[in-house]
């Protein structure tokens, strides 16, 4: 098991110094100039300009600008952003605490929905009952976060208003968006719930608990869920991976601070460390969430035995 | 493993998550409103908040209140008078600055104000390596800062440079601590800032919150405030409503009491419910502007900038887009500026006839009947390079539309989506006009736009009988001659049609029924919170 973990941990290293190479490299490719971003409403000269670019190293070759980031960040230094002069540790430190709540909250609304429609839809999987449920999985897997938002928005703050539409400061302010993203997300978790429990029914296995006189739900429950669920937990990994740099939609709509405005920002501003810095953070968290991902599969299932 | 373990065990997970999101929900639930407090919409994210660093006119609406400046200027008699400076002397070769400071008057962490703060502050904003954008230009050519005494000190300049007054006016030069200037790093001075104003700074948090709380000590206010003591309202939250259609949204739900920039639309509807109060604040400084580039074919010829300007109904796209709650913009600079030229306003007013006639004369005409002009067998095109900001692109599209039925030139509209592209395409050059504009009482806020090696010379255009008037114009103690300069570098501006002049700068603020007392500076854009209150 050490041995596992410790060549994940090497995997993990692999893909962030990947993940910053493409970036770093890519970022070059977007429109205008670093330096000049912060200008706006400036009256500085020409020179101010030609300094700003020797601070931030802007006037090194690109490999040299990429070799001093490795070095920095090998120390453990995120940086400055170039933008607003704010240490990068700083900026998106202030930004994971809202994030993680939307992310927590959102993937508890879609574990929750997702188990209950999927398992529904897999035991009345021939009914009618099934069938209206897995249109509906593959309706919330359709639509875009920003379509049912705008309809959640104007049912429950506009016309019911019992919720707020925007902001930040309680549950209350949690609950549209963490639903908006719950559902969405929750239909994937509902696919795989489904396609899973479908196929463990016709397992040998199932048959042999049938056959010793279980009934169906009673042999699906003791029996069928836990190897039926082994893909759900990938996806459930997999999506709060994502959630962690990807919520910049909800977070819009909804006005909510959080890393995903924070990168959008540093994008159009071309603030490279900034976009660094959130870059390392979702690796970081989609690759340990992976980890644990695989951890969990051997605590779920114990056929499963995880070897160096 | 036992009996439904599985299950079991996603059931503590599940658990777990629920009790992680009731105690993140929680901590944000404690942050109760107390009762005199005031959210107040702002519109951008700045890029960063030290204003002695950095340059957005945003910052200021906040610090301005956090920070006490030398000098205030009235708005109405446009006399420079007492701040934190009681009076000062100008030498009359306008090189030698004496200021008096105010004895009684202390930071929010509790050190005392004097001339040594004052020098050290200056000192932060000229050092080269600190790379302000805009407090050292504001400051110009200053060659020394010299503590006479413990409440005396002297600026010396290098050569004259009148707007020195106005600069030490503005919040980028506010005097901050001392103290806490060297107990925080520059990176990190920007979330705890410490000045003399009557707020203190709480808290800054990146694209969300900058929260200000009252200063109880504060009694030294300047005259141009009518309250000079302690605020009457505790705490002022800052909110960041990137999207202007959230803007009248958050106003009318009351998730905000004070909103900037609404659009002029949602401003026309929320004045018509009458549940909001409109405080319109003209912006001193350029219009909404075009920058003609006198470099690129076909706006190099003078013929074809001039018709542009007398194909354009800028009432009309005045009364569409701004729902004529901006005065029409005639000049390069706005009427509120100071030094503005009333003679520019005869200059190119709405002529379809007289602007074809123009064009016709440059020789470009539509020689194939498809109804474009040519120019080499193609159609002749306009391009307009557009930020995403101020409405810009909506007048963009009448400006096509006008412009292609008033001259029948195609117009290709190309929008950016941030400054650094914007000044990339600048860069470029493969534009025939593009839109910029700033914000400044006084008019050297042209300099960089039209002196030959300026850094936003984006007209391309070169004129050295210009750049001495704009230098000189800088240097002129005497206001009437510095008047008449101006005059001359307004129309001359206009009569080589660099810019395409559209509206003035107007800034739509709403405000809850319950708030009283918003007013802003002499610059406009910053507000004098401390007269700030909130009836019952």
């Amino acid at each position: 098991m050490a041995r596992f973990i410790l060549r994940r941990l090497l995997g993990i290293f692999l893909s962030i110094f990947l993940a910053i190479t493409l970036s770093f490299l890519s970022l070059h490719l977007v429109q205008g100039d670093s330096a000049e971003a912060a200008l706006f409403q400036s009256v500085a000269s020409d020179d101010v300009l030609e300094r700003r670019r020797e601070t931030l190293g802007l006037d090194l070759p690109i490999l040299i600008q990429y070799g001093r980031y490795l070095h920095q960040l090998s120390g453990g230094d995120l940086g400055v952003s170039w933008f607003g002069g704010q240490p990068v540790a700083l900026l998106i430190g202030q930004q994971v605490g809202p994030t993680l709540s939307l992310v927590l909250s959102s993937m508890f609304v879609a574990v929750v929905l997702g188990l209950g429609w999927g398992i529904l839809s897999a035991t009345k999987s021939s009914s009618w009952i099934g069938h209206t449920s897995r249109v509906l999985i593959g309706a919330s897997l359709a639509l875009p976060v920003i379509f049912t938002g705008v309809v959640l928005v104007w049912v429950f703050s506009v016309m019911l208003g019992w919720l707020p539409a925007t902001g930040q400061g309680g549950l209350k302010h949690l609950v549209l968006p963490a639903l908006v993203v719950g559902l969405s997300i929750g239909g994937g978790i509902a696919r795989a719930v489904d396609a899973g429990i479908r196929e463990v029914l016709g397992e040998p296995f199932m048959r042999t608990a049938l056959a010793k006189g279980l009934s169906r739900s009673r042999a699906l429950y003791r029996h069928g869920l836990r190897v039926g669920l082994l893909p759900v937990v990938d996806v459930i990994a997999l999506e709060t991976g994502y959630l962690v740099g990807g919520t910049v939609i909800t977070e819009s709509l909804f006005a909510r601070q959080g890393i995903g405005r924070v990168l959008v920002t540093a994008v159009l501003n071309k603030d490279v460390p900034v976009v660094l810095g959130v870059v390392v953070l979702s690796v970081v968290s989609y690759s340990v969430l992976n980890l644990l991902a695989d951890i969990a599969h051997t605590w779920l299932d114990p056929r499963i035995h995880i070897t160096a | 493993m036992a009996r439904n373990q599985c299950l079991s065990r996603l059931t503590i997970l599940l658990v777990v998550i629920c009790l992680i999101i009731s105690v993140v929900g929680c901590k944000s639930l404690t942050q109760k409103t107390e009762p005199a407090e005031i959210v107040y919409g702002l519109t951008l994210i700045p890029s960063g908040i030290d204003p002695h660093i950095h340059a957005s006119s945003e910052l200021g609406i906040p610090l301005r209140s956090v920070y006490d400046t030398l000098v205030y200027q009235d708005l109405e008699t446009r006399e420079f008078v007492p701040g934190l400076a009681e009076s000062w002397d100008v030498s009359p070769d306008g090189l030698t600055y004496t200021f008096k400071l105010r004895q009684d008057v202390t930071f929010h962490d509790g050190t005392a104000f004097n001339a040594e703060a004052v020098r050290v502050n200056l000192e932060r904003i000229l050092d080269p390596a600190a790379n302000s954008l805009k407090a050292a230009q504001l400051l110009g050519p200053v060659q020394e800062v010299r503590v006479d005494s413990e409440y005396s000190m002297t600026i010396v300049l290098s050569k004259p440079f009148v707007p020195l007054l106005d600069g030490l006016s503005q919040p980028y030069i506010g005097m901050a601590s001392p103290a806490a200037l060297s107990e925080y790093d520059v990176e990190i001075y920007q979330f705890h800032q410490v000045g003399t104003g009557p707020y203190r700074f709480v808290e800054y948090i990146v694209n969300d919150r900058l929260v200000l709380e009252r200063n109880v000590d504060y009694n030294w206010g300047p005259s141009v405030v009518v309250n000079p003591g302690v605020p009457k309202v505790d705490r002022i939250v800052f909110r960041f409503f990137t999207d202007p259609a959230s803007r009248a949204l958050a106003l009318q739900s009351g998730d905000a009491q004070i909103m900037g920039e609404l659009l002029p639309t949602d401003a026309r509807y929320l004045s018509d419910e009458e549940a909001v109060q409109l405080v319109s604040v003209g912006i001193p400084g350029q219009p909404l502007q075009f920058l003609f580039n006198t470099a690129q074919m076909p706006t190099s010829s003078l013929e074809v900038r001039q018709a542009l300007l007398l194909a354009t109904d800028r009432q009309a796209i005045v009364q569409s887009v701004f729902q004529g709650y901006s005065p029409v913009a005639y000049g390069p600079l706005s009427s509120t500026t100071l030094y503005y030229t009333p003679s520019v306003e005869g200059y190119y007013a709405y002529n379809p006839v007289q602007a074809d006639a123009l064009f016709n004369s440059t020789g470009w005409i539509d020689s194939d009947d498809d109804g474009w002009r040519d120019d080499l067998g193609a159609p002749l095109e306009i391009v307009l390079v557009v930020p995403p900001w101020g409405l810009a692109p909506e007048v963009a599209q009448l400006l096509e539309s006008q412009w292609e039925s008033v001259l029948k030139v195609q117009v290709q509209i190309k929008q950016v989506a941030s400054f650094p592209m914007l000044s990339d395409e600048a860069n470029k050059g493969e534009y025939n006009a593009i839109s910029l504009n700033f914000a400044g009482l006084d008019p050297t806020v042209l300099n960089s736009f039209f002196l030959s090696d300026g850094m936003r010379n984006w007209s391309r255009y070169t004129d050295p009988e210009l750049d001495d008037w704009l230098l000189a114009a800088q240097a002129e103690m005497d206001p009437g001659l510095r008047a008449g300069l101006y005059r001359l570098i307004q129309e001359r501006i206009m009569e080589q049609a660099l810019v395409l002049p559209v509206r003035e700068y107007v800034n739509l603020n709403g405000v809850q029924p319950e708030v009283h007392g918003l007013h802003f500076d002499i610059q406009g854009w910053y507000p004098y919170l401390v007269d700030l209150e909130l009836s019952p």
